[in-house]
């Protein structure tokens, strides 16, 4: 997987997801849209403005349509990115959120910056210029990012762990064996991921899974692997409970 | 793998077109040729338009010479031609998830030793599809159509244009059938490469993977034939904007797209193969731990 790897000031290394072509055309998709849906909101409103208000009002509602529509695939993109923090509607549905080359978010020249040079990318008019340019640089960046020195990221959904480990038969002796700390980081994290993910899985596949873990971990424990499905999800979530 | 979003699954498959990039469009290399060759025909030896009028001016033999032409090139490349380098091209990328990489010329033997039966897999789909597309999508919109005309002819206007509005309305509405169908279908490759499973074993296999996700492998496989297809269209926006006439470097961004952009759909199609075993099979997981049970060293360290 490519990604971007920023090393802070205090050389702790910040690790991100570059968001590729794929998503990023999915995200600017659903923002036009939002910018088509919006103009003709404002088209219909201009038009309404005629019957209600007569010339005057109507040539003021006019002159704001003009400027709102002329300008909206741009100031769309900049003020949704200084409020929502370096997202845009199609971006947050996808979690994409801009962020400038040093990590840091991204501000309002920058924003203009990056969105302005859109118009370059966007050419013939199906984003061919921005599509190649994003494909030819391993960060996927187009024209407009490199201009004002930003990128484009996943953002990791940072989800509370609700595993909730029961008492299992297995605790005392778990909990006492001198082997627990024999545990590698990677036995530990793929037992922590099986019992969040079991529930997806079908009961043959969870015990199948369940059974070769157990057993794995009855032979560093020194002990008989437990038998039946349940049993085996007992032990591990012992395991678990007890290495954290 | 694990499961994912939709976003994430299309980063994943534009960073998998990217990692093997050169060996996909290589591998893609006979189906394009043969997109190039089908063009060139067209262009140079016979034109659609020719084969419409030698029919209306009766000259059948003209006309079944071409059609019987056409017909072989079109069994070359459903039986053939399509199998094999979309199997190619699916071998070179799950390798790539699998971290055993392979290369074109391994995809290659891997696919023709089993040639024929990617073959019958492909004309299976072909033939349903096309079944099931005529039944529900053409002859519903034929009928309406005939029926506009009829109504048209004895001066109805207002009707006419109701049928042909309430034939689009049907029309649409049972697209849904083949496209629910298409999509159930759409792992039978990965399916016949990864698990060599083939013709009804892989179809079924396929339609068992997809159930549950298929609103969100259908968005993901129209999204990602989204891309090759805005970026062909880019001369004819050009031609819009332009005035002017932009035929050949549209015909050759045709060519170029289907050459290079076509792999990354294969690409993607083996991203949510694998995250859907991941999802429903733990395919990730039992991955994960059969890497560790090879590894015995680490148990007594």
């Amino acid at each position: 997987m490519e990604d971007f790897t920023l090393e802070t000031a205090e050389n702790v290394p910040l690790r991100y997801d570059i968001a590729t072509v794929g998503s990023r055309s999915v995200a600017v998709l659903i923002d036009f849209i939002i910018i088509v849906l919006i103009s003709v909101g404002f088209e219909a409103m201009a038009h309404l403005s005629v019957r209600i208000g007569g010339d005057i009002l109507s040539s003021y509602f006019f002159a704001i349509f003009y400027l709102v529509v002329g300008t909206l695939s741009w100031t769309y993109f900049v003020i949704n990115e200084i409020v929502l923090d370096g997202s845009s509607v199609g971006k947050r549905l996808l979690n994409l959120k801009v962020i400038k080359n040093d990590g840091s978010p991204i501000d309002l020249v920058g924003s203009l910056t990056r969105n302005f040079i859109r118009y370059i990318d966007f050419l013939p008019g199906t984003y061919l210029v921005g599509f190649l340019a994003m494909m030819l640089n391993d960060k996927s960046k187009r024209l407009g990012d490199y201009a004002a020195g930003t990128l484009v990221i996943r953002v990791r959904s940072v989800y509370l762990d609700r595993l909730t480990l029961e008492e299992t038969p297995y605790d005392d002796l778990v909990k006492s064996s001198p082997y627990l700390k024999m545990i590698t980081p990677e036995e530990y994290q793929l037992m922590r991921d099986y019992l969040t993910e079991k529930h997806r899985l079908s009961p043959y596949k969870s015990f199948r899974i369940a059974e070769k873990l157990a057993a794995r971990m009855a032979e560093k424990f020194r002990i008989e692997p437990p038998k039946g499905h349940e049993r085996c999800v007992q032990f591990i979530q012992s395991c678990v409970k007890y290495y954290e | 793998m694990r499961p994912m979003g939709v976003g994430e699954i299309l980063d994943s498959a534009v960073k998998l077109f990217r990692a093997n990039f050169l060996a996909l469009v290589i591998a893609q290399l006979p189906l394009t040729l043969f997109y190039l060759a089908d063009n060139l025909l067209d262009i140079f030896v016979w034109d659609p338009v020719d084969l419409i009028d030698s029919f209306l001016y009766n000259d059948y033999t003209a006309f079944f010479k071409v059609l019987s032409i056409m017909f072989i090139i079109l069994v070359i490349q459903v039986a053939l031609v399509y199998p094999l380098t979309l199997s190619a091209v699916t071998k070179i990328a799950s390798d790539s998830v699998l971290q055993t990489p392979s290369s074109v010329k391994d995809a290659y033997t891997f696919c023709f030793k089993t040639w024929w039966r990617l073959g019958v897999t492909n004309i299976l789909i072909f033939i349903i599809l096309i079944i099931i597309l005529l039944i529900v999508v053409v002859i519903p919109l034929v009928i309406f159509l005939a029926a506009a005309i009829y109504a048209l002819e004895t001066g109805s206007l207002g009707a006419s244009g109701g049928i042909l509005l309430l034939g689009i309305a049907v029309t649409a509405v049972l697209s849904v059938i083949p496209a629910f169908i298409w999509i159930r279908w759409q792992m039978t490759f990965p399916v016949a490469v990864n698990e060599g499973r083939f013709v009804f074993n892989a179809v079924s296999r396929s339609w068992d993977l997809v159930k549950g996700r298929t609103l969100a492998t259908f968005l993901i496989m129209v999204l990602i034939y989204l891309i090759p297809t805005i970026i062909q269209i880019s001369p004819d926006i050009m031609e819009l904007s332009l005035g002017r006439d932009f035929a050949v470097l549209g015909w050759v961004f045709g060519i170029v797209t289907q050459g290079l952009l076509m792999p990354l759909v294969s690409c993607t199609r083996v991203v949510v193969y694998f995250e859907l075993r991941a999802r429903k099979e733990g395919f990730g997981l039992e991955q994960r731990v059969e890497q560790l049970s090879d590894d015995k060293t680490v148990v007594y360290q």
